[in-house]
């Protein structure tokens, strides 16, 4: 085995690996904020987790394999090294941006199906400022998810 | 191995260490932040910061790999340690903005959730 093919090798072990870790996170501690996110149903929330996850390990598995190949031969340790960080790298930030990019949706999901102020805060904080959207409100409660 | 491998590995290790370390931190201290803001659910500012801290580790792993290769020769001791403080220093840097990028996002889902008094619902 030279060392182009341990380089893909432990290319494709360590970025699968690092693809089904975030994966299962995302899935496990997401669940809690995707059920925040639609307003408490649990049920849907679980099925747009599941979805999610699908979908997260659809297109990273499918990045990872297309960007497998190198297009020139290695021939020692060093270059093994380089090799990998270039693609290693290419696919956590790859992992990184997409993973943002979902919380950033969500997030703005959850701003358009927020809950009312509850009564404890407003006697904490007062009545507090008008709500800043108050000419085109879009924060009806539960506003087609 | 000779010495650019082990400079290489070196640089891996430190920055790996940096990095978990600073990512701890602010998921430590961005949790009491969201708790804070939401005192009615310690679950979810606990699941929320993890969110967080999964692309805190992705995108600065992602930058400590990438800046790994170097196209300097480094035949003696001196070149090594120059090398090493670079990249090391490149990376502290990219540790520190992505920092104050994440504060100032845990700010804004905070302030949003004081002013607007926006709450989570109740989950569990």
């Amino acid at each position: 085995m030279d060392y182009t093919v341990g380089t893909y090798t432990a290319y494709l072990a360590l970025s699968i690996a690092l693809t089904i870790w975030v994966a299962q996170t995302l899935h496990g501690n997401g669940r809690l904020f995707l059920v925040n996110v639609f307003g408490g149903k649990a049920q849907l929330a679980d099925s747009v987790n599941h979805l999610l996850r699908v979908g997260f390990y659809l297109i990273n598995l499918g990045f990872v394999s297309t960007a497998l190949r190198l297009g020139y031969q290695v021939h020692d340790l060093r270059g093994s090294i380089e090799a990998l960080s270039g693609k290693l790298g290419a696919v956590l930030l790859v992992l990184g941006c997409m993973h943002i990019f979902n919380l950033m949706v969500f997030g703005v999901i959850r701003r358009r199906t927020s809950v009312a102020p509850t009564a404890s805060l407003t006697a904490k904080f007062g009545e507090g400022p008008p709500p800043p959207f108050a000419a085109d409100d879009d924060r009806q409660p539960a506003a087609g998810c | 191995m000779n010495l650019v491998v082990i400079t290489y590995l070196g640089y891996l290790v430190v920055g790996t260490l940096l990095t978990v370390w600073v990512a701890e931190t602010l998921g430590r201290s961005g949790q009491v932040l969201l708790a804070d803001a939401w005192p009615q659910a310690g679950a979810l500012a606990k699941s929320q910061v993890h969110l967080l801290k999964v692309g805190y580790y992705l995108l600065t792993l992602g930058c400590l790999v990438l800046t790994i290769p170097t196209n300097k020769p480094v035949s003696v001791a001196r070149d090594s340690i120059a090398l090493f403080a670079n990249k090391t220093g490149v990376q502290l840097l990219n540790l520190g903005w992505l920092l104050f990028c994440y504060l100032f996002v845990l700010y804004r889902i905070r302030r949003r959730a004081v002013r607007d008094g926006l709450q989570p619902l109740m989950v569990t």
